[in-house]
């Protein structure tokens, strides 16, 4: 386990992470969720003794083994797929047999034996990432942690990633897993959501659908009437938050009934699609922290 | 922790046979290096382009021109006015132009009647060769003058006749005809005849020899100069001592800067850190290899110097290479440290470059210590290939023991310590 203490991490005058109190390795997979420059890279290398905090501290616990994988592909590109598992295992002290054994079984697992003699660096960017994890655990960490694996991933490449991700946990081995994709919060068995070097929250995913505040009412095809009717949807009392998703406009209302007449009314004038009840989704919940910690707009 | 650092050696191993261009610098800049210096860079100039314009057009500024032409250091490229000759060494069409004057004879002493020489200054090295080689050709043009005058006098004085005394008219004589019988008589006339001749010979030769030892001879003025350590003067046997150093100081300190920047800069290092890999066995696993590169490439430039280029090795080879060991960790050292401050492989490159170029320029190995100012030359004092380059020089030409050089040897060793240990100092910091 790794425990965070009042961590603070400046860079000249500019503070990255300010005041964390965290625990890692206790949730089978622990996300971290932010916008870009939240600090969750900060997060990750202090977690990782890549840096050091300027305030606070960072324990891991004895016996505690790691495995990264940082955000920038950090593999040798010119080694090939099974040369870089060799120098990792190598590097780990896993003795030949074993090594060649688990990373046989690495192989195999993402789907990367028919490339073993391939170099690194001519890999797809979901192969990479995979590599990069078969890399991380062959030595079985207690402890994975993953910055943003699946950024620049094509989609199905992300799914294939989070399903070796989750087959890392239900070996044994806890992650804290970094990421700007807000739905792939679902994948967490607790979500951390930091803000402009703060954390705003850590809970279990549902926790943070359940307790929304507000009723969500989509305005369908609205693509040629949302930016006549956002600012006076803001300026309403009956409107928490309104913004465009796609062509739809997402409404969040502090009174359901009024606001669901109001947009009816006008999309009867302009001629705009259906209006509709929705649950509110990551986008809406995580909006509605940063709306609250005072980030003006809410669009992620 | 021996197979940790050897996973990162044989890690550092693969990379190196894949990555072309940085095998390229450490195998084929050495090889490059020693045919540039053993055979190209070369300051003897062989042969002089020479123009001559004879305004005196007689036996005597004959004699020069035939010279010039039998002279094996001169390339008689032919006859100019001095105008034309001017115009030729502009161009640079040729090195030197000798004017005969119009008055010029072998003894010429007045100003206008001397022969003068214009060499193109432009040309540093060939200028210094051209004035060398004029100088050794006037004295012997001088030389032969001397010899041709003496040779003259010679003939000259062997050639007068001595003048027989004519004693009939005299008395004495008269005397003597009554008294002795004319076979005593003719016997008496040419024994004095012999001895008046041997006399005159005698003075002719004690005058010849006078002459001689007037006569400065220009063989014997000159002072026997013996060229010791390089008898030849040759420039590839100063230039290899010099490349060890350099190979040795370049190869290292671009080749670590560059290798541990390229692992910063892709990320990799990040992943060496979470590793159990401590910072001294990642650091050893990072250097060994650069290291092992630099002897082999020491071992080569080493070799081919002696065997290929024909240099002289007259000192011991184990205590030379032990100081060039000392030199190679403080090189290691100063590219760790390079590697320390730069945060991707063009600003190593550039640092590298930086401190190595001035190593180049200033360290004697190319121009010499002593010719610099001191303005500048405090500058050569700082760096380490100054301090290797004597000690190499002289272990290879003169024998000399390494540890012999106790201030250089220290210094050495001191840069040693200081680079190595700041950097690993840094290394371990940087790493968290």
């Amino acid at each position: 386990m790794i425990r965070m203490k009042q961590v603070t991490k400046r860079y000249g005058n500019q503070t990255a992470l300010d005041g964390i109190d965290l625990t890692l390795g206790e949730s089978g997979i622990h996300g971290l969720v932010g916008p870009d420059g939240a600090g969750k890279t900060t997060l990750m290398k202090l977690a990782a003794g890549l840096l050091k905090p300027t305030r606070g501290k960072v324990v891991r616990e004895q016996g505690t083994s790691l495995g990264y994988v940082p955000q920038s592909f950090g593999m040798y590109e010119e080694m090939s797929v099974a040369e870089n598992l060799h120098f990792y295992g190598r590097l780990n002290g896993l003795p030949r047999r074993e090594r060649q054994e688990r990373m046989e079984e690495l192989l195999r697992w993402t789907d990367l034996a028919p490339f073993a003699d391939r170099a690194a660096g001519s890999l797809s960017g979901g192969m990479k990432q995979k590599l990069a994890i078969a890399a991380a655990v062959l030595h079985r960490p207690h402890l994975l942690l993953l910055d943003e694996p699946t950024n620049g991933v094509d989609p199905l490449s992300r799914r294939e990633v989070w399903e070796l991700i989750c087959s890392v946990m239900r070996q044994g081995t806890r992650v804290f897993v970094s990421t700007q994709y807000l739905e792939e919060a679902r994948h967490c068995d607790r979500v951390i959501l930091l803000f402009r070097g703060r954390l705003l929250a850590d809970r279990e995913p549902g926790a943070y659908r359940e307790d929304f505040p507000y009723p969500v009412w989509v305005v369908r095809d609205a693509s040629s009437v949302r930016m006549k009717w956002l600012p006076r949807l803001r300026e309403e009392p009956a409107v928490a938050q309104a913004y465009s998703r796609g062509t739809d406009l997402v409404v969040w209302s502090r009174d359901a009934d009024k606001v669901r007449q109001l947009l009816e009314g006008l999309s009867r004038e302009e001629q705009a699609g259906k209006v509709e009840a929705e649950a509110p989704g990551w986008e809406d919940v995580f909006s509605r922290y940063m709306m609250e910690n005072g980030k003006e707009e809410t669009a992620w | 922790m021996w197979k940790r650092i050897g996973a990162m050696v044989q890690k550092e191993f693969i990379q190196l046979r894949r990555d072309r261009r940085t095998l390229a610098i450490m195998i084929i800049l050495p090889v490059l290096w020693l045919v540039a210096f053993g055979y190209a860079v070369n300051f003897d100039i062989d042969t002089i382009d020479v123009v001559v314009a004879d305004e005196a057009d007689h036996a005597d500024s004959q004699d020069v021109i035939r010279q010039i032409e039998e002279n094996e250091d001169f390339h008689l490229k032919g006859k100019a006015t001095p105008g034309e000759g001017r115009s030729e060494l502009t161009r640079g069409e040729a090195d030197v132009l000798v004017i005969i004057p119009e008055g010029y004879n072998g003894f010429s002493r007045e100003e206008d009647e001397k022969l003068k020489v214009q060499v193109d200054g432009s040309r540093l090295f060939s200028a210094q060769s051209a004035l060398r080689k004029v100088n050794e050709f006037l004295l012997d043009v001088q030389k032969e003058n001397m010899t041709q005058l003496q040779d003259e006098i010679r003939e000259e004085l062997e050639q007068s006749d001595v003048p027989t005394p004519d004693l009939s008219g005299s008395p004495a004589f008269a005397k003597l005809q009554r008294v002795l019988p004319p076979q005593e008589l003719r016997q008496f006339q040419e024994t004095l005849k012999d001895q008046v001749e041997n006399n005159a010979r005698e003075q002719m030769d004690a005058r010849l020899e006078k002459m001689e030892e007037l006569f400065p001879d220009p063989d014997r003025m000159k002072p026997e100069v013996d060229v010791l350590f390089n008898p030849d003067i040759k420039s590839v046997n100063y230039m290899i001592p010099g490349l060890v150093g350099l190979v040795l100081i370049f190869v290292t300190t671009l080749m670590t800067a560059l290798g541990i920047v390229r692992e910063k800069e892709r990320g990799t290092l990040e992943q060496l850190v979470v590793s159990p890999l401590r910072s001294f066995e990642l650091m050893l696993g990072k250097l060994f290899p650069y290291f092992l590169i630099a002897v082999v490439d020491f071992l080569l430039v080493f070799s081919v110097g002696i065997f290929l280029f024909d240099v002289p090795f007259r000192g011991e080879v184990l205590p030379f290479l032990l100081v060039s060991l000392l030199f190679l960790t403080g090189s290691l050292g100063m590219g760790l440290l390079v590697s320390m401050v730069s945060q991707n492989q063009q600003q190593a490159m550039q640092l590298a470059v930086l401190t190595l170029v001035p190593q180049f320029i200033l360290s004697g190995f190319v121009f010499p210590l002593e010719a610099m100012p001191w303005g500048i030359r405090w500058v050569s004092c700082l760096m380490p290939l100054t301090y290797f380059l004597p000690v190499s020089r002289d272990v290879f030409l003169k024998g000399t023991h390494p540890f012999d050089y106790t201030t250089e040897v220290a210094v050495l060793a001191v840069y040693a310590v200081l680079f190595l240990g700041v950097a690993a100092l840094r290394f371990r910091r940087s790493l968290g």
